[in-house]
């Protein structure tokens, strides 16, 4: 005698979407079927994502669709709102992509006869903050399948987007970039448009005495102007060649560049000038400055670097020092030429 | 790899036009989101705002704002008069608590901003943005409520049109002789 059998009549999933608002009704049901005494609760246990019971509550009776078998709700925003985090604004750094703690939080749910007698009956979902309205589903399914969206922002001014993982396995990136937790290593060669969602970010510095311009392949062009009278120029570019939304977040990786450093231009005719160029290549946040980097009369030029877990890795910084004690022209061309970029985990 | 819930990019900026950031799921195109970017003029007015979906968006209102005060006097103390040649006043003012309500305009929204923009009437989280355009931290924005009623969602005619709003800005601190 009591309930033999529990069934979940309504779990609001919809198209495999469990992605579900706290800030509108949200109600599952339950279906009891029983013989003798009609049930007059059953249990609903609330676990949260590590799988903790957070607390035990009752469904009411909804309705009885026959003698035997009684439906019970749980109603649950309001009692889910409660174990949800806070979702304010955050500060982010620009161009980066990161998870919205807060903004949704997995739960189990278990329907559980008070007898104990009847199977339990679980159901997994994710709520997040946010509402539907009537005449829509109570759950976020547009948001599930990441349908296409429209944001507006000012000119010059930051803009964020959103995307929903469903699956703990995927590696998310954004315009195209790579994390290495994809493939593990990532190793390319290339000649062609700066890959994965590179894009350059000149930084200028010092004394910078001329302009720059991007080249249509990899090529960063630098045009350096020096002072014919001068014996000595020490004018130099950076470029920080960004990654976006790129982080260390399987453990410590080795990243190598390798690059070039080619005289153009006017350089031809004075061969002594475009191998006394030095290019420098830093890995790593931020522009490092040890005077090791530098290495004299060397066109390609390749620098390892073992990163930590969890450590940025957004920029490639190249820097082209003209830093030379020969005569210059007033006049140098001086291409750049990334040849590689190989990720790997060490 | 990841995380179950929503991952957010932000994005610096962009030049004005239609743009685009594209999410990829294991190096694989996934989903490729609109960013309509509007001219930057100075003066320009951005309000950021949290939608039914929790997700933080931006709109920008033009340069013409106007900015209104709205003192409400705290109290005033009774002066003893001595004499009515110098006693001045009978009753002096403690000083004044202050609204300071700013109001925003929009032109040639259409009805997909609308649409976008019916979430910001109803939003727990308004802010208008005090930076000096250079950059976007925290001390940047200051929250917002919004004070006008009767909003505009849908309109009954045209595709294109202004909407204003009024946002109450929070407390302009006032000395007081208390």
């Amino acid at each position: 005698m009591g309930i033999s059998l529990l069934s979940i009549s309504q779990d609001n999933i919809v198209d495999g979407s469990d992605l579900m608002p706290v800030h509108s009704p949200l109600r599952f049901l339950c279906q009891a079927t029983y013989s003798g005494d009609t049930p007059e609760y059953i249990y609903v246990d609330l676990y949260d994502d590590l799988d903790a019971l957070q607390e035990t509550f009752r469904a009411i009776p909804y309705r009885d669709i026959s003698t035997t078998v009684r439906e019970f709700v749980f109603i649950a925003e309001a009692l889910l709102r409660q174990y949800m985090e806070d979702f304010d604004d955050f500060a982010q750094a620009g161009n980066t992509l990161v998870y919205c703690d807060g903004l949704t939080k997995r739960f189990k749910l278990v329907f559980r006869d008070p007898d104990g007698v009847a199977i339990d009956e679980t159901l997994y979902f994710n709520a997040m903050h946010g509402a539907s309205q009537f005449g829509e589903y109570p759950n976020k399914e547009s948001l599930y399948d990441n349908n296409p969206k429209t944001y507006y922002n000012l000119a010059s001014r930051a803009v964020y987007a959103y995307y929903y993982n469903n699956d703990e396995a995927n590696v998310i990136t954004v315009d195209g970039s790579t994390i290495p937790g994809a493939t593990e290593i990532y190793d390319e060669d290339f000649s062609g448009s700066l890959p994965f969602g590179f894009s350059v970010v000149q930084t200028p510095v010092d004394n910078v005495v001329s302009k720059e311009t991007i080249g249509t392949d990899t090529v960063l062009k630098c045009f350096l102007v020096a002072d014919p009278l001068d014996g000595i120029n020490s004018s130099y570019f950076n470029f920080s060649i960004e990654l976006p939304s790129y982080a260390s977040n399987f453990g410590n990786i080795k990243s190598t560049v390798e690059a070039s450093l080619i005289s153009a231009g006017a350089a031809i005719s004075y061969q002594n000038v475009g191998s006394e160029m030095r290019l420098y290549l830093a890995l790593g946040v931020g522009n490092d400055t040890d005077v090791a980097d530098y290495e004299d009369n060397k066109r390609t030029y390749e620098k390892t670097q073992v990163i930590p877990e969890a450590t940025p890795l957004r920029y490639i910084f190249i820097s082209v020092n003209n830093h030379s004690k020969s005569l210059l022209p007033a006049s140098i061309d001086v291409n750049a030429y990334i040849n590689s970029i190989k990720i790997e985990k060490v | 790899m990841s995380q179950i819930g929503f991952y957010r990019y932000k994005k610096n900026s962009f030049t004005a036009g239609t743009n685009s950031i594209a999410f990829y799921v294991n190096s694989v195109l996934a989903v490729t989101h609109t960013i309509i970017t509007k001219e930057n003029c100075t003066g320009t007015q951005l309000v950021k705002y949290i939608d039914k979906n929790g997700q933080y968006r931006f709109y920008p209102f033009n340069k013409y704002y106007e900015k209104i005060d709205n003192p409400e006097e705290l109290g005033r103390t009774n002066e003893f008069i001595t004499s009515i040649f110098d006693a001045q006043t009978d009753s002096k003012s403690v000083g004044y608590r202050n609204k300071r309500n700013i109001s925003l305009v929009a032109e040639s929204v259409t009805s997909d901003e609308l649409d976008i923009l019916a979430d910001l009437w109803t939003s727990p989280r308004v802010y208008l943005y005090i930076g000096d355009g250079s950059s976007d931290n925290l001390e940047d924005w200051v929250e917002c409520k919004i004070a006008n009623a009767d909003n505009l969602v849908r309109r009954r005619k045209g595709d294109f049109g202004r909407i204003a709003i009024e946002l109450e800005l929070p407390t302009n601190f006032t000395i007081t002789m208390l």
